[in-house]
């Protein structure tokens, strides 16, 4: 029998089918095999094969097996002539209580039908072959009494005989069949073959000699002696070791010499009556199955167990080894002694009977510091207060102290009271030491951060200061440069008045003096007054024009701001930015060279500052177009010796400079545009402060446009 | 024999309607093409008036004045001009008679020639 046998929920109906006439098959094979050992109760022998066949069927698939079993055993009633009464009786019975048997052991015990615990054989020894056998041989006993119509004193014989028929059935077959029906271990050593032959030879031999009459070993002993007992060494062999599908197989084997033997009336249960033989002879092979079935449980169990050990055992030492985890076992926490695993020891770097594996040796190697925190979370773990987990500092043999990290847990009895604990350590020196130097880094970073944003707020106010500054600067540029622009506006009017008023002075001069003279020949000529008062009044017009052109030039030439005695390098200092900015603008590359003899002058600080803006303007004008050279200006003061101060304004404009006077003349200007007050401006404001302008061209190109300005003694001087 | 009188003065509208008035009023009125004309003629020995405009493209009025004064000039210089409050400090202190300032009732110069005339004619006589 396979596995592949058992039928579930989702097989066809083919299948289901074929199956149906297997079991029925089987069970119809085991009724007439049965009836071949038939004995004065037909039937009913004490050899009950069919229940052993009809029960492992009812163990081994579910329910649905019921009708091939009934059509198999009603055939092979039938074929043994069996009245249909007591076939229908059989039957009913055997099915009734297979199935009880089967649903109780199933659903109950969960028994495992490969009869691998003894507590599995136990169970269909109790259940089966002493509980249910038991009713079903009453029942089948009355039933068969009433059919039969026995006389009561055979009730008894008839219980006897059917039950112990079917405690055949429940513990050879049965357990032959339902061993078998799983998979045999094939792979075996070459030694274990052999030894597996053997077994089977001697067994034979064995079986040959009592059953058979080898080797005359009748003729040689008592026939009294029990010699069957020398099975009882196989069996013992069979069951020890090897699993249980060999165990039931020599039980068989045995089985069926002894039904042989019985048979034909020879072999070791042969003396004494017929009976007396049939009820040695179960006895035997009752008593040779269940004990081959509990010695290889046991054994089973026993290697079952070794295997699983060994597993484990392999198991621990790769997880060990993998993970390179030192494990403890405190196996009595009241006990000192605490084992060790062999990487635990190697952890601390002692061999293993260099330090003793106990907790106070343990205390020892721990680092003072750490001593009391462990205690306390040990206590706590083990009054149920927090987890054991903590990372501790242990003396290495060679290496001094390094951290590890230990973990465990601890194991409680039924009273809560702990009474051992497991755990492991791993070497975390590396790791701890790595957290010191993030940690030590970190804040190092952060001191660093700290610094940096110090600095860098510093840096911040400076630049916001610096900003500030600059604006302010910016402000005073701006208002210097609105100065300027008014002054040289106000200065372009007083300057424009001037020049208009010298223009229309001369026309009007004129008008008098026709007019007058007009009024001199008609004096001459005594002709009429009215012309002569005409002409009076053009020319008394015009004069009182030349008066109001005086008044408005008066006026608009009004010297405003005053003189005040200055250190001239401060004058251009505070012009020094605008021009440097209006320099860069248009990319001109200005050089101020300051007085070094640091001389005052007395002037009107903001039209002498007019004055160097102009000229400034002038000379980039000037290099405005410049190709072949970059532009340069230069601004010089100069007081060395006279009692004058030099200032050039300097440009290097491509052109040669042609020198026209008519420049210093007001409304000239060589661009269109322009008004051309500029340099007149300038004559004016240098004439003004008592000094003398000069535009002369320079040797190679451009010009220079230079003024002087008397010079006075500075105020720390005196 | 009537006076001479030297007229110096760019606007040519100006001297031309100022010899005329003074021409009219008994004056030998002569002028002047240009500064260097004036300064060539006027040596020494010149006696007149000379009526100098100031603000000239060649020379200023100023200019001149100073040159003849070097050369120890008798022409006795007044000054007419637009710019006339601007220069009638060093213009004076330098000699010159007068300093009128455009546009001037051309009766002022008048009488002023006369009179400078009459005075020195007595002085003459003296």
């Amino acid at each position: 029998m396979h596995a592949s046998l058992r039928l579930d929920k989702t097989a066809n109906v083919l299948s289901l089918i074929s199956y149906q006439i297997f079991i029925g098959i089987c069970c119809f094979t085991a009724v007439i095999a049965t009836q071949y050992f038939v004995y004065p109760y037909s039937p009913l022998s004490y050899f009950n094969f069919t229940l052993g066949v009809v029960l492992a069927a009812l163990i081994y698939s579910d329910l649905k097996v019921i009708p091939g079993i009934i059509v198999g055993l009603l055939l092979a009633y039938h074929v043994l002539n069996i009245p249909t009464a007591i076939s229908i009786l059989l039957s009913t019975v055997l099915i009734l209580e297979c199935s009880a048997g089967a649903i109780i052991l199933k659903r109950y015990f969960n028994f495992d039908s490969k009869l691998e615990t003894i507590s599995d054989v136990v169970t269909l020894l109790v259940v089966m072959g002493l509980i249910i056998t038991l009713f079903s041989a009453i029942i089948e006993s009355i039933g068969l009494s009433i059919l039969l119509h026995s006389e009561a004193n055979l009730f008894a014989s008839l219980f006897l005989h059917t039950w112990m028929g079917k405690l055949i059935g429940v513990l050879l077959v049965s357990p032959f069949l339902l061993v078998w029906s799983h998979p045999v271990q094939l792979n075996r050593t070459i030694f274990e073959t052999i030894e597996l032959l053997l077994l089977f030879s001697i067994l034979l031999v064995l079986c040959g000699c009592i059953f058979l009459g080898w080797l005359a070993i009748y003729t040689h002993v008592y026939s009294g002696l029990p010699i069957a007992f020398m099975f009882f060494p196989i069996i013992a062999w069979a069951s020890f070791r090897f699993e249980q599908h060999i165990a039931t197989t020599v039980c068989i084997i045995l089985a069926a010499f002894s039904f042989w033997a019985l048979d034909h009336n020879i072999g070791p249960f042969t003396y004494g009556s017929v009976s007396e033989a049939f009820i040695l002879t179960w006895l035997c092979i009752i008593t040779s199955s269940t004990l081959s079935m509990l010695l290889s449980a046991d054994i089973t169990y026993c290697k079952q167990i070794r295997v699983k050990l060994k597993k484990s055992d392999e198991r621990l030492n790769l997880a060990t080894h993998g993970s390179q985890d030192g494990l403890w076992d405190w196996s009595d926490t009241n006990n000192d002694y605490i084992w060790w695993s062999s990487r635990f020891y190697q952890l601390l770097g002692y061999k293993e009977d260099e330090i003793e594996s106990t907790h106070s040796s343990l205390l020892t190697l721990m680092h003072p510091e750490d001593k009391r925190r462990h205690l306390v979370m040990l206590e706590n773990h083990i009054n149920g207060n927090g987890a054991y987990n903590i990372d501790i500092r242990l003396r290495k043999k060679f290496l001094g102290y390094r951290w590890f990290h230990a973990k465990g847990k601890v194991f409680k009895d039924v009273k809560s009271n702990a009474f051992r604990m497991a755990g492991s350590i791993i070497d975390i020196n590396d790791r701890k030491n790595a957290e010191f130097e993030i940690k030590r880094l970190n804040s190092k970073l952060e001191h660093k951060v700290e610094l940096r944003t110090e600095e860098l707020l510093k840096i911040n106010n400076e630049l916001r200061n610096e900003i500030q500054s600059r604006e302010e600067a910016q402000a005073e540029q701006e208002n210097l440069r609105d100065q300027l622009l008014y002054m040289s506006r106000e200065s372009a009017m007083g300057e424009l008045s001037t020049s208009l008023a010298h223009e229309l002075h001369q026309p009007l001069m004129s008008i008098v003096n026709y007019s007058q003279s007009c009024l001199i020949d008609l004096n001459d000529a005594k002709l009429d007054n009215e012309i002569a008062d005409n002409i009076t009044t053009i020319s008394k017009q015009a004069l009182d024009a030349g008066s109001i052109i005086d008044r408005i030039k008066s006026y608009l030439s009004k010297n405003r701001g005053h003189k005040k005695i200055v250190y001239i390098n401060h004058v251009i200092e505070n012009l020094q930015s605008l021009l440097t900015l209006e320099a860069k603008k248009f990319n001109v590359s200005l050089n101020i060279i300051f007085d070094k003899n640091k001389s005052c002058v007395k002037v009107n600080e903001l039209q002498i500052q007019q004055l160097i803006n102009n000229l400034f303007r002038n000379g980039i004008d000037a290099m405005e177009l410049n190709q072949k050279q970059s532009k340069r200006l230069i601004i010089k003061i100069d007081s060395t010796g006279s009692e004058l101060i030099k200032i050039s304004v300097i440009d290097n404009g491509d052109d040669q400079f042609i020198y026209n006077e008519k420049m210093l003349e007001a409304f000239f200007s060589t661009k269109p545009e322009k008004l051309g007050m500029g340099l007149s401006i300038c004559t004016t404001i240098v004439q003004a402060h008592g000094g003398k302008f000069s535009l002369i061209a320079n040797q190679k190109n451009g010009a220079t446009a230079m003024f002087t300005l008397p010079l006075i003694s500075c105020p720390n001087d005196k | 024999m009537a006076t001479k009188v030297y007229i110096l003065d760019d606007d040519r509208i100006v001297a031309h309607s100022l010899s005329q008035i003074l021409r009219k009023s008994g004056f030998d009125v002569h002028s002047f093409k240009s500064a260097d004309e004036c300064i060539n003629h006027c040596d020494n020995e010149s006696i007149g008036y000379l009526l100098l405009d100031h603000k000239m493209p060649d020379m200023t009025g100023i200019q001149i004045q100073k040159i003849l004064v070097e050369r120890k000039s008798q022409l006795k210089i007044i000054f007419i001009t637009a710019m006339g409050k601007e220069i009638e400090s060093a213009a004076l202190s330098m000699g010159a008679i007068k300093v009128f300032v455009k546009p001037f009732d051309p009766n002022d110069l008048v009488d002023l020639l006369k009179q400078d005339t009459h005075v020195d004619r007595c002085n003459e006589a003296v």
